[in-house]
């Protein structure tokens, strides 16, 4: 075990050649059914983007059957429930299931190359929210097969989808399966955050990171803040359908605008989440082809800064026509007019970039121009519909359809043709053939355009969307046959793209690196990628878009760069500064396992207990995940202390164990945000349903229980302060532990009284939500006492020194979160009863 | 004063958030309550109520905007380029709190 050896000499390689098989044997990922316990970046990153296509896949089946129905009046292909099922489960899986994981990929695959790093800060977590993905997408497209899949439409509005008109299992596979892919979501935001912020090649400041970096950024820290709401709307929706709490029943103090917005409040960012990895793809494709530098680098970011918050801001333009008063329409009009600024921003800089170069017409070229012509129009119709009077005539209809893909193929699809193209020499190691490319990309250009554009026209004459036929003498025959035409043809395009590809994969001719005289690092390694990208790491003196990968390469290989040796057989890489790129410190990465597997599989028999109304399982399956998860950790820890390491160039740095904030100590961080939002989204729920459901206030509404509210009170602070008596000294630190996990029982055992004593639950949504928020806080106290647990087994095991308190540190950020966020909850039902006095409808 | 440039770059539009979710929540509840059927002198309390909050966001805005022209650190180039961005993104989320909320002075509230 690596542990054991702490030593901190190291063996030069000597040569390349000897340096590659050193690293090799050390980074290397093993055959056959080992292959199933990878965890570098390089693989997760093929699988997921390989996964993405087979799920475009389903969703271009699915849409070429809904386009067959409607090719003509009263077609007999599919019935109503049959159209339901297949319109639903096309819009969750081109968004859920294929365009997000597709940029997670990208990004998984990419960007530890272009940071100059040899993996992504928490390998095994990539594995994990891979496994998630495969597992939650299979089983909405297994449920598929078997006639049960969601058929609500992507957004599933209830009352539509809650137990009454939906009693069968269709919307519980869509809530359980969702969330369950959104844990990937989630994994893969934190793990690209850290990444990015901390896992660079010394000298790469802020400001010369390359712009693809900034964009997955701002995407990443968008996701932490906009997919929260949506997995608590799941959560609350689905506890409504199996419990019966009243979160949405508007009979029962709910609303099911509550929905709605929780649904938009990730919705509509989610659109800038697809979009943007994709613009960050365009930006760092266009200069190089173009034969020239980005331009307005800093304007650049500026932009995309200002549309991530005005993005969030929009959300109420999905629900123009809910009756909501005028005042308020004008906020979401006027911020979704705005965005459109920062996007005009980009397509200026672009053209700008292509004005100033001499661009050269390759396909990718081809494809970033169906990108400008696809999405402004999609833009345009975007303009005009954030104003609300025209939303309210074409709410609802095929126009709206047609803007949508506009967007999100013109903005999406066109943008990632362009970057496959680009990226797949690197990936393959083999340049394009080249002799379908063009004919491909004509048909999926000139098939689009004919379908999309035909729905333009069909939505202004009044057709719905989500309908399954309509009548002859409606007159929308002729469009719509025209819009089928064009779907096929679109369809051959696709098809024929795919074989492009795969020819390029099969046939293409070898070649050396850096093909399109590319200035970014990803191109500075071997192509196909070596199992850890570099030989040795860079220093960045410049803007790490204008190197010169044909120079660096040779020499980071050479061993030339940082770490270019092998040490204790460990995994090592650098972190810097986030802000001025210094080298900081060494992180050593965990090795393959099987672990994040196993616990994926754990965690698809807590879903699976959930969708199957095993409740039995559930806790069991949820204690299984705790326990893989604690398996993690053993081979993360350092038993000595070790001090400073060489790491190259004369320069020393600390291991990760040893210092204040490595990498997973901001994972804590941004996980704990994200989680701050869900909660912030719950007790919003709760004074949103005050202020405009119908049936409040609750009758003789009575929340009686300062006794145990106290208590878990007293406890909450009692864990969080004792918690900072654990300092790793001996004595201190077992006694602060010992504090904090009985303070954190003893709250759990307060809540659970709180709990059992609130009166009819099911009765009212001020009672639902009371339940909700007690137990949120009774969770979190019940992972404190886990944690307190866990360090005190650190401890006994000899990880924990007053060097290395990492597990320590990482508790503390929880017990303090706990105490917080419990207080806020602790005092909420008393808030909402003395509300209640104050009105209601 | 050292402000870490995440901050710089952020604050404009974690404002701007703010001052929407303040404004929304405010119109929102003044609504439920009726406040918007109380008058002071020509305008109703709701109004006023929300006009005051517009300015007090402009102005902390514009204070903050002030200040960080005061303390300029033209130290290295890394800090240069932040700074550059941070003040666009700052006087975009000035116009943009401008643009968004300027409803508030003429339209229905309620
Ligand atoms: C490949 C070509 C595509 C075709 C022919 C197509 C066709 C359609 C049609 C006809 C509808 C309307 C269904 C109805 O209202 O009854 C629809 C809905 C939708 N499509 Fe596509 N689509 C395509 C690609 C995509 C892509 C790439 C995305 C996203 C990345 C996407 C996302 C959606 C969404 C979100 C809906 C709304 C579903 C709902 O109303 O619940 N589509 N599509
Ligand atoms: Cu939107």
């Amino acid at each position: 075990m690596m542990d054991n050896r702490p030593e901190t000499g190291f063996e030069t390689a000597g040569s390349p050649i000897r340096l590659h098989r050193q690293l090799n044997a050390i980074w290397g990922s093993g055959q056959g059914l080992q292959r199933l316990s990878a965890v570098n970046h390089t693989i997760v990153g093929i699988r997921f983007m390989v996964t993405a296509l087979v799920f475009f896949a389903i969703g271009g089946i699915l849409a070429m059957l809904i386009r067959t129905q409607l090719a003509s009046t009263n077609s007999t292909f599919l019935d109503a429930a049959q159209y339901a099922q297949v319109f639903t489960m096309h819009g969750v899986i081109m968004m859920f299931l294929f365009a997000i994981p597709f940029f997670e990929g990208l990004a998984i695959y990419l960007l530890p190359k272009m940071l100059g790093a040899r993996d992504l800060a928490f390998p095994r977590m990539s594995a994990y929210g891979y496994w998630c993905y495969l597992f939650g997408g299979s089983f909405l497209v297994a449920a598929l097969l078997f006639g049960i899949a969601p058929d609500g439409g992507w957004f599933m509005y209830t009352p539509l989808s809650s137990r009454p008109y939906s009693p069968g299992i269709n919307a519980d596979v869509w809530l359980l399966g969702i969330t369950f892919v959104e844990i990937s979501a989630l994994s893969a935001a934190i793990e690209i955050t850290v990444t990015i912020l901390k896992l660079r090649s010394p000298g790469m400041s802020l400001t010369r990171m390359p712009i693809f970096a900034w964009y997955m950024l701002v995407v990443a820290a968008m996701m932490l803040i906009g997919f929260p709401p949506l997995i608590l709307g799941s959560i609350l929706l689905e506890v409504e359908r199996a419990f019966d709490l009243p979160f949405f029943d508007p009979t029962r103090g709910g609303d099911p605008l509550l929905w709605q917005h929780l649904f938009w409040l990730f919705g509509h960012p989610e659109v800038y989440i697809i979009f943007l990895p994709a613009a960050g793809a365009l930006s760092t494709i266009i200069p190089v082809l173009s034969r020239t530098r980005l331009e307005g680098y800093g304007l650049i970011v500026a932009a995309i800064v200002a549309m991530a918050f005005l993005s969030f801001g929009l959300w109420v333009h999905h629900m123009y026509t809910v009756g909501i008063p005028h005042v308020a329409l004008s906020f979401f009009s006027a911020a979704s007019a705005l965005v459109a600024i920062p996007t005009g921003i980009q397509i200026f800089a672009w053209l700008a970039t292509m004005a100033h170069g001499r661009p050269q017409f390759s396909i990718p070229m081809l494809h970033v121009f169906g990108f400008f012509f696809v999405f402004v129009l999609g833009g345009l119709t975007g303009v005009m519909l954030a104003m609300v009077p025209f939303d309210w005539q074409a709410h609802d209809t095929h126009f709206v359809v047609a803007h949508l893909h506009y967007v999100l193929v013109g903005g999406f699809v066109f943008p990632m043709m362009a970057a496959a193209y680009y990226w797949l020499p690197h990936i393959t190691g083999r340049q394009p053939v080249q002799h379908l490319s063009k004919p491909a990309f004509w048909l999926v250009f000139i098939g689009f355009n004919v379908t999309f554009f035909a729905m333009h026209l069909t939505g202004l004459r009044g057709m719905p969307r989500r309908v399954f036929e309509y009548p002859q003498e409606a007159g929308w025959e002729v469009l719509n046959f025209v819009s089928s035409v064009g779907g096929f043809v679109m369809t051959i395009g696709f098809a024929l793209v795919a074989v492009d590809l795969i020819m390029l994969v099969r046939y293409g001719r070898r070649f050396r690196r850096d093909p399109w005289k590319a200035g970014t690092l990803e191109w500075a390694t071997p192509t196909p990628a070596t199992s850890y990208n570099f030989g040795s790491l860079p220093h960045i003196d410049n803007r790490a878009d204008a190197l010169e990968p044909s120079v660096l390469g040779p020499d980071l290989a050479a061993g030339r760069g940082y770490l270019g040796f092998t040490r204790n057989g460990w995994m090592e890489t650098l972190t810097v500064d986030m802000v001025t790129g210094r080298l900081d410190h060494v992180v050593v990465l965990p090795r393959p396992t099987y672990l994040p597997l196993w616990t994926a599989i754990a965690t698809a028999a807590f879903f699976a207990s959930l969708l199957a109304k095993l409740y039995w399982a559930t806790p069991i399956a949820l204690l299984a995940v705790i326990a893989l998860f604690l398996l993690w950790t053993p081979s993360t820890g350092l038993k000595q202390n070790i001090g400073p390491l060489e790491v190259g160039h004369g320069e020393r740095a600390l291991h990760h164990q040893e210092v204040a904030q490595p990498p997973s100590w901001w994972a804590v961080v941004f996980a704990l945000a994200a989680d701050a939002t869900l909660y912030t989204s719950l007790i919003f729920g709760g004074f949103f349903l005050w202020l405009s459901a119908p049936n409040w206030p609750p009758p003789d509404l009575d929340f009686t229980f300062a006794g145990p509210s106290i208590i878990a009170g007293i406890a909450l602070l009692g864990a969080a302060l004792s918690t900072r008596l654990a300092d790793g000294r001996s004595g201190k630190t077992v006694f602060g532990l010992a504090i904090t996990l009985v303070a954190h029982l003893v709250t759990v055992g307060a809540l659970s009284v709180v709990m059992l004593s609130l009166p009819a639950p099911t009765s009212h949504a001020a009672l639902a939500s009371a339940l909700a928020v007690a137990a949120y806080v009774t969770l979190h106290a019940g992972i404190g006492a886990v944690l307190a647990g866990y360090g005190l087994w650190r401890w006994h095991a000899g990880y924990i020194s007053v060097q290395r308190k990492l597990d320590l540190r990482i508790g503390s950020l929880w017990h303090d979160y706990t105490a917080i966020a419990g207080l806020v909850g602790l005092a909420f039902p008393f808030v909402l009863q003395s509300l209640t006095g104050a009105g209601g409808r | 004063m050292r402000v870490s440039p995440f901050i710089q770059i952020l604050t404009g539009f974690i404002i701007w958030s703010a001052a929407f979710l303040l404004l929304y929540a405010t119109q929102a509840t003044g609504c439920h309550l009726g406040w918007h059927e109380l008058d002071i002198g020509p305008v109703s309390v709701l109004r006023l109520l929300l006009t005051t909050i517009f300015v007090l966001v402009l102005a902390l805005l514009g204070g903050l905007f002030w200040s960080a022209r005061q303390v300029k650190d033209r130290s290295a180039d890394t800090s240069e380029t932040l700074t550059q961005i941070a003040t666009t993104v700052h006087i975009a989320a000035i116009v943009s709190t401008l643009i968004t909320f300027s409803g508030l002075f003429w339209l229905t509230l309620c």
